[in-house]
């Protein structure tokens, strides 16, 4: 790999917001705020895949307890800069099995990290997170999908790919669209019971319960 | 799509990602005793390796790890290809239940990310294999021991080849929009300087008696400078000349770092950057004269 290409990568983390913000038209912010407005003072709140901690931090600035879990290290250090009072797990979602206890969490959250795994390893983190969930807690979901409807899936291709491109010159990384998240949920044994569409229905927020 | 045409493309675009589906396949009729063998996510690897492995009539599971289609060696350089990738994977493709044992054969070149104790704390018996799964075979009848020669790694003309031809894509993709900026009347004749550095940084770049490659790709960029300073008559035009090549071999045989592992621990970022501000600067003070 090139060298002066790998400097650039290591500096992914600081451009992470300005690239997804760009990719999703905004609707990645839209998506953080209804998450967050649905948190309350005292919430135990874990965030899979906190990323650069932005909604870690609106969260707390809500009074809720955030503990936040990101794979890249980079990431996490960019996180605690953010949102510094959450705590943090530096594992993958993989490995909530050893870290997490029982019924420990009120709220769990997830925005663009359930479209980095494959299908095995979301419908895994699906049952860990039924196991690590409160029994009247619930999953807050924001993620890509490819629509379902005909024009929006022509719409889909025609206009995601090229900002995927230039979002990915921009951070060296992308997003990869859910294509079935409403079977994954059910094969985990959890159900969807709300959901609100984002730019045509290419990103989605899904309220999933046990 | 025919394999040989994703080999081209490949090799070509290397620096780019090409993953495949992470999975835990049976390769030929593996039973619980069959080794286990783990490799990276990178397609061109995956296809030779099952490739290899059926040839050979090798009956193993292969773990294909996640590492964002990435190859071995630069994933586990980069913190992608690590103990906590392999453990998710065996989790969640639930390994264990497939076989009797605890051993994994992970790629030597993983080592870098692979920690065989961390395996160890988690139950599992992690032996790195040859460098090349050419060796595989021979790796497995002997007992799981390798010789010297499955330890070494080679950079022989071929891979230096094959490196040169996608740093130079590389190259060619980074600096045509300055090419035809500074040169639109000699694009050509920069596209094929870009090509002569990027494939002289791999073919013949042990031949040039410095350590750092960016002082390699300077030390290249001396006889160009002797034919432009010879064939070009106007004084301004020389100059900006010399300073466009002198930067393009600086700026690729810095590049070639990432692109051979001859020169992995070089960092010479300032030098590259002190280097290319005073080249600017002169570039400046021409546009004045």
């Amino acid at each position: 790999m090139s060298f002066v290409y790998m400097k650039i990568l290591e500096s992914r983390p600081e451009r992470y917001d300005l690239g997804m913000g760009l990719l999703t038209l905004g609707s990645l912010t839209k998506i953080k705020h209804e998450i967050a407005e649905q948190t309350h003072p005292g919430d135990q709140v874990l965030d899979l895949g906190c990323g650069t901690g932005t909604l870690a931090q609106m969260c707390i600035e809500r009074g809720a307890h955030v503990t936040g879990v990101d794979a890249n290290s980079g990431m996490l250090s960019v996180a605690k800069r953010n949102s510094p009072t959450a705590n943090y797990l530096n594992i993958s979602l993989s490995n909530l099995d050893e870290h997490l206890a029982d019924e420990s969490f009120d709220i769990i959250l997830s925005t663009l990290a359930f479209s980095e795994l494959t299908r095995a390893e979301r419908i895994y983190v699906l049952k860990q997170i039924k196991r690590i969930l409160k029994n009247d807690g619930k999953v807050l979901i924001g993620d890509e999908i490819i629509p379902e409807s005909f024009f929006a899936k022509c719409f889909y291709y025609a206009f995601r790919l090229p900002m995927r491109l230039l979002t990915w010159i921009m951070t060296q990384t992308t997003t990869n669209a859910i294509p079935s998240f409403d079977d994954d949920v059910r094969e985990a044994g959890m159900k969807i019971v709300n959901r609100k569409s984002f730019m045509l229905g290419m990103f989605l927020l899904l309220e999933i319960k046990k | 799509m025919i394999g040989w045409i994703k080999d081209i493309y490949q090799t070509l675009f290397r620096f780019a990602r090409f993953p495949c589906e992470p999975e835990t396949v049976a390769v030929g009729n593996p039973d619980k005793s069959s080794p286990v063998l783990v490799t990276c996510n990178f397609d061109y690897t995956v296809r030779h390796l099952k490739s290899y492995l059926q040839k050979m009539r090798i009956d193993c599971f292969l773990l294909v790890v996640n590492t964002q289609g990435t190859n071995v060696w630069c994933a586990a350089a980069e913190g992608v290809f690590t103990t906590d990738a392999v453990l998710s994977h065996l989790k969640v493709y639930g390994v264990g239940e497939l076989i009797n044992h605890q051993q994994l054969i992970l790629p030597q070149l993983s080592v870098a990310g692979i920690k065989r104790k961390e395996l160890k704390e988690h139950g599992w018996e992690g032996i790195y294999g040859p460098v090349y799964f050419s060796d595989l075979k021979e790796f497995l009848n002997n007992g799981l021991t390798k010789n010297k020669d499955m330890q070494t790694l080679e950079y022989g003309y071929w891979e230096r080849y094959k490196m040169g031809l996608s740093h130079a894509v590389f190259c060619t993709l980074v600096c045509i929009i300055p090419i035809f900026i500074f040169a639109s009347d000699g694009w050509v004749q920069g596209i094929a300087l870009v090509w002569y550095f990027a494939f002289s940084m791999q073919l013949i770049e042990h031949f040039i008696p410095f350590e750092r490659l960016l002082f390699k790709g300077l030390v290249l960029s001396l006889p160009i400078l002797a034919l432009v300073l010879t064939s070009i008559t106007d004084p301004v035009l020389k100059i900006q000349a010399s300073l466009g090549i002198i930067a393009l071999g600086g700026y690729i045989g810095y590049d070639a770092q990432g692109h051979s592992h001859l020169g992995q621990n070089q960092k010479s970022g300032a030098i590259f950057a002190k280097i290319f501000a005073s080249l600017a600067l002169v570039y400046g003070g021409t546009l004045f004269l």
